[in-house]
Parts: C-alpha cells; sequence; structure tokens
C-alpha cells in the first residue's frame, strides 16, 4: 500500500509537470516546469528499483538539459513579449493525444500477461553493470557507437552555432 | 483485477508511461517555440524511458539489456536534445524567431 501511495505522488508530480509546461504561456517558466519532470522521472526511475540510471537521469535531463534549454530560452526570447505567448487549446490535437492514450490503454489492459509482473527485480550491482558495459562480448561495442554518436552530435551542435560568414552575408553587416 | 492497488505492478507503470507521453505528444503538436516543442519531446522522451527501466525491472531476465538500452536512449536523447537546441539557435540567428509557424523558408521560395 505503501509503496501505491509513493507511486501515485512520484506520478502525480510528474503528469502535472508535465502538462504545465506544455501549457504554460512562459516559456522560461515551462522550463521550469521541465525540470521538475526531469527530477520526477529520476525518482520514478529510483522507485523502480535502477539506482543507477536514476541517478544518471537525474544528470544528465535535470543537469545538463536543464540547463542547455534555459540558456538557449535566453539566447532566442530576448524580451517578455517574445517569451510569453498566447496557448489556445486545440480540441483536435487533445483528441488525438487521448486517442493515443485510450489505444495503449486498451491494448495494455487487454494483455492479460502483462498482469502476472507485480514484483520488481533486485538491482544490478554497479561492477556487474560496468563490467557488462565494457565487455567486448558485451555492450562494448554499442556503447563505443553510442559514444561516437554523441560526439558527432556535439561537433554538429557547436558548428551551426558558431557564428559564420554566411549569416552575416544574408544580413548585409560585414564585420570586415 | 488488472491494477492491483496493494502493489504497483507493470500495467500502472506502462499507462502512466502512455499518459505522460500523450502530454508530450499535445505539447509538440501544439506549442509555437521551437523550444516548447523540444521540451515536449524531452517529455515523450522520458516516458519511453520510464517504460524501458519499468519492463526491464519487471521481466525476469530482461533487466541487464533494460538498462543498458535505457543508457542508450539516454546518450540519444543527450544528442537529440543538443542537436535541437543548436537549430534553434542557429534558425534564430538567420531569420531572428524560433516560431515554427514562421519557418516558411522551402514553401513559395526558390
Amino acid at each position: 500500500m505503501l509503496s501505491m501511495i509513493a507511486f501515485v505522488v512520484l506520478a502525480l508530480t510528474v503528469l502535472v509537470a508535465a502538462i504545465k509546461c506544455v501549457s504554460s504561456r512562459n516559456v522560461i517558466h515551462g522550463t521550469y516546469w521541465l525540470l521538475l519532470c526531469a527530477v520526477g522521472t529520476a525518482g520514478m526511475t529510483w522507485f523502480l528499483g535502477a539506482e543507477y540510471l536514476a541517478i544518471t537521469q537525474l544528470l544528465i535531463y535535470a543537469g545538463a538539459v536543464g540547463i542547455l534549454t534555459m540558456f538557449t530560452v535566453m539566447v532566442t526570447h530576448r524580451s517578455h513579449n517574445t517569451a510569453s505567448r498566447e496557448v489556445k487549446l486545440s480540441w483536435s490535437v487533445l483528441l488525438l493525444a487521448l486517442g493515443f492514450f485510450g489505444l495503449v490503454a486498451y491494448g495494455v489492459i487487454l494483455t492479460p500477461q502483462l498482469a502476472h509482473f507485480t514484483t520488481v527485480a533486485e538491482p544490478i550491482p554497479f561492477a556487474e553493470f560496468g563490467l557488462a558495459l565494457f565487455d567486448v562480448n558485451g555492450q562494448a561495442f554499442a556503447f563505443e557507437v553510442a559514444a561516437l554518436v554523441l560526439l558527432v552530435a556535439l561537433i554538429a551542435a557547436v558548428w551551426w552555432t558558431k557564428d559564420n560568414d554566411d549569416d552575416k552575408d544574408q544580413e548585409g553587416d560585414h564585420a570586415g | 483485477m488488472l491494477v492491483n492497488f496493494d502493489s504497483v505492478g507493470l500495467v500502472t507503470v506502462l499507462l502512466f508511461a502512455a499518459a505522460l507521453f500523450s502530454v508530450g505528444l499535445y505539447g509538440a503538436m501544439t506549442r509555437k517555440a521551437a523550444v516548447s516543442v523540444l521540451m515536449s519531446l524531452e517529455i515523450m522522451l522520458f516516458a519511453i524511458s520510464i517504460n524501458i527501466v519499468a519492463l526491464a525491472q519487471f521481466i525476469p531476465g530482461a533487466q541487464m539489456y533494460g538498462w543498458h538500452f535505457s543508457l542508450f536512449l539516454m546518450v540519444i536523447g543527450a544528442a537529440e536534445i543538443a542537436i535541437g537546441l543548436s537549430l534553434v539557435v542557429a534558425i534564430y540567428r538567420r531569420i531572428k524567431t524560433s516560431d515554427v509557424e514562421k519557418l516558411q523558408v522551402l514553401k513559395d521560395h526558390e
């Protein structure tokens, strides 16, 4: 019963934060709600027994991604007028989202095998998880590919955001 | 009874993740600011992450693979948000707006 209460509190926190994030008029306020949503998601992961993943999620999503999003909002929304905009309720999209949820919920509830899984496994020891990650016969190749993807993404991000000459040509103000 | 109120089962977590994904889906399709669209995509990624962790933890024998998959999902998520936000900054620098409805460079343009 206690675990159900903890789950409901966590789930409500994440859902309310997500709804506030997508419905807030001010983008900066939306970013704060996203941070709460990320912390709640990490809490949910911890609740499910994956402590290592929860800490990683907290570092990546609530830390790095949150800061990056805030910086982008600060760079691209100079005044309060552009950061705050009207949000209208779109009934057709709401219907689509509810339809999606209904479809998934229907599928989940109609699969009776899923109801048998009620106990959470013991968390993997960190050493065992790390060894499997770097094992040549395990996930080492996938790990290297993931690292390469991240490196390429970061180089692309830096290349796109750097102040290149094409933009200046288009704006018509040559710096020299 | 599918949803057991004494302890949290896989079905309950999957339903919660579906609800979270739907919220993200609504945000991604209605928001006008590009940063808000990216934030909605992040919410959808959170839902997927919770889904994978739940499947890994509840299904016997799937734990190690689930954890690894979840870790790689985080890497892809971080790469996606880095690329997305840098694109938003680049677009803003070029056309001075990050409103996705005003991004019509390819429409009726040479």
